[in-house]
């Protein structure tokens, strides 16, 4: 897969099929319907493109809601390039991408991207005010000589598969069902940070993390998790929370890996989330807390234990 | 623990898989398949190559995986394409532009002399994920609140780098480097010399030691493979791991000693260095450390047991 960043740098050497989305988190429903498109790219001998937008269009258009990635753009382009897409145009959308006329913007592709068929959910639209809806694109198909394709959305317990409802599930700590819609567990990286070394002096290492604030978080509690950092990947346990002492009210996530006794500081590390395991909550005592954390870890190799055979 | 053939029993299920990783799957996602396709349980890999770059990644299988840090040390070589004129937060084709510059002015000789730079010893700052903006701040800084998440540079080396193609904006590179080193930061620094601002556009890994992309199998070959049943084939035996070390060789009783962790007093050699050991008949027993304030070399693993010397 080529990732471009401009209309002019595309430049494809055959006719193309395009869809167009933020494509946040590529979960399944994004999934099914890019693996359509590169199998018809392949059937006719065309490329098969898709093209995307950072920052999100709604972190422009809405610049006072807390944008809530599921995913950072390279996880994007990995799992993109994974479907074996052939060309990734990663567009900045701006305030004047967004004021312009659908049937201006999708002259442009056809113009640039030698456009044949476009693909699409019932949902999409595009262009200012976001005229540009699937009766509008398909009529301006006609003008300009391309096909629009609907995409049946894919389903998940008789609801619709979207970001917006991963991100809900994820809010709710549900992080079992958003990897359902996902097809992976959800995961997010951060730099180990040097922490109040509290976890040391109750007998557990932790690694503290300050995830990126751009990312969805699932709620606070205790989580069981996998941990990797370049080439081990360990189970732990993690608590999401905010820690008052850091005075930003900022989210922080602390993770104990099991059997591991490295130093993590200034690491990389990939959060996985598998199961959430229980609320945060305060305890009368060390000892009380001492024996809940060990009560959790030993859920936690429970419930990879119980993976791993599933494998 | 069995050599492959060593016991004369069974299959062997210690090896070194030489793959062309697709682009699109983490390390990880190709060592988890390994595992699944194959049923072995330890299954590691020797030294991370991104999601987005394709090529050689080294895939250790049973015992082998003890020797994965061997096999990771080794010098690595990559074709790579930078793409000038476009800076990224990420240093990658995935991130988000944040500086575009006319690059029309830069000649193939400007190129040629910048990379130029770059060969020999150097020193490197290895690429963030956190280089993400926000606010105009890199999110390092805010993390500052109270902490440093700072990444100091580090020496690296790298020799053999060529120009092999300049298709402007675009060039293409040829380089051999030690562990450790960040193609994307040397294409974010090149574009930074340049003073055009640079990302890595694509990446492919040639070589880990003497393991070359001309002998790796492709993940949909080794699938196709472990439906027949033939993957134990793409197997490189044990001993191939370790070839690239240096070799020691010690007669049967230093063999009993190494064998039961003990240290050996034999002729000193390089400080330091990881020596792969054999006994007289050329049978892989090892890897061993020459300690000089012990006096003698050390084993660091072992792959013999007493009673089968």
């Amino acid at each position: 897969m080529r990732i471009v960043h401009t209309l002019e740098q595309a430049q494809p050497e055959r006719d193309t099929v395009l869809t167009i989305g933020s494509f946040d988190g590529v979960h399944r429903g994004h999934q099914h319907l890019v693996r359509q498109l590169v199998q018809r790219a392949r059937e006719t001998g065309r490329l098969s493109m898709a093209l995307s937008f950072y920052p999100h269009p709604r972190a422009v258009l809405h610049p006072e809601l807390r944008p809530a990635y599921l995913s950072t753009p390279q996880e994007r382009a990995a799992i993109l390039a994974a479907l074996e897409l052939d060309l990734l145009l990663l567009l900045p959308f701006t305030k004047e991408l967004a004021a312009t006329p659908a049937a201006d913007f999708m002259g442009e592709l056809v113009r640039r991207l030698r456009l044949r068929e476009l693909w699409v959910g019932p949902d999409f639209s595009l262009g200012r005010g976001r005229e540009g809806d699937v009766a509008a694109l398909r009529a301006l198909g006609q003008e300009l000589g391309y096909a629009l394709h609907v995409v049946e959305p894919l389903m998940e317990n008789g609801e619709v598969i979207s970001s917006t409802r991963i991100r809900h599930l994820l809010q709710e700590g549900q992080v079992e069902e958003a990897a359902k819609l996902l097809g992976r567990p959800y995961s997010v990286m951060g730099t180990v940070i040097q922490g109040a070394h509290r976890g040391r002096s109750l007998g557990f290492r932790t690694a503290n993390l300050r995830p990126d604030p751009e990312r969805a978080l699932p709620a606070d509690g205790v989580y069981v998790i996998w941990a990797s950092t370049g080439n081990e990947r360990h189970g732990g346990v993690a608590n999401i929370g905010v820690r008052p002492s850091f005075g930003t009210g900022e989210r922080l996530l602390e993770a104990h890996l099991l059997d591991y006794s490295g130093d993590l500081y200034s690491q990389d590390l990939l959060v996985e989330f598998v199961r959430f395991l229980r609320p945060e909550r305060r305890f009368a005592d060390t000892a009380a807390l001492v024996e809940q954390i060990r009560r959790d870890i030993a859920q936690a190799r429970a419930v990879l234990a119980e993976i791993a055979a599933q494998e | 623990m069995d050599l492959p053939g060593g016991g004369g029993r069974g299959p062997a299920l210690a090896g070194v898989l030489v793959l062309d990783k697709p682009q699109g799957l983490t390390s990880h996602d190709v060592v988890a398949e390994v595992r699944r396709l194959t049923g072995v349980r330890r299954v590691g890999h020797a030294g991370t190559l991104d999601p987005l770059a394709t090529g050689v990644l080294l895939v250790c299988l049973g015992p082998a995986t003890r020797l994965a840090e061997y096999l990771a040390e080794g010098r690595k070589s990559y074709r790579a394409t930078i793409h000038l004129g476009l800076a990224t937060d990420t240093w990658d084709a995935a991130g988000r532009v944040v500086e575009e510059h006319s690059w029309e002015h830069l000649s193939r000789e400007a190129v040629e002399e910048a990379l130029a730079h770059f060969r020999g010893a150097i020193w490197q700052v290895p690429p963030m994920y956190a280089a993400l903006k926000r606010d105009g701040q890199p999110l390092y800084r805010l993390a500052r609140q109270g902490v440093e998440v700072e990444r100091a540079p580090r020496q690296v080396h790298i020799d053999d780098l060529q120009l092999l193609a300049w298709q402007p904006p675009r060039v293409t590179i040829e380089l051999t480097c030690s562990k450790g080193t960040y193609v994307r930061s040397l294409a974010h620094e090149l574009g930074q010399r340049l003073g055009v601002g640079g990302h890595l556009a694509e990446l492919v890994r040639l070589a880990v030691g003497p393991f070359r992309l001309e002998q790796a199998v492709n993940l949909e070959r080794f699938r196709a493979l472990c439906a027949t049943g033939g993957w134990r084939a793409a197997l490189l035996p044990l001993e191939d791991a370790v070839r690239h070390l240096p070799r020691l060789e010690v007669d049967g009783d230093a063999a009993r000693r190494l064998a039961l962790g003990q240290i050996v007093a034999l002729p000193p050699g390089e400080d330091d260095h990881p020596h792969a050991v054999y006994d007289g008949r050329g049978r892989f027993l090892g890897i061993v450390r020459y300690r000089p304030d012990q006096g003698g070399w050390q084993p660091e693993k072992v792959f013999v047991t007493p009673e089968k010397l």
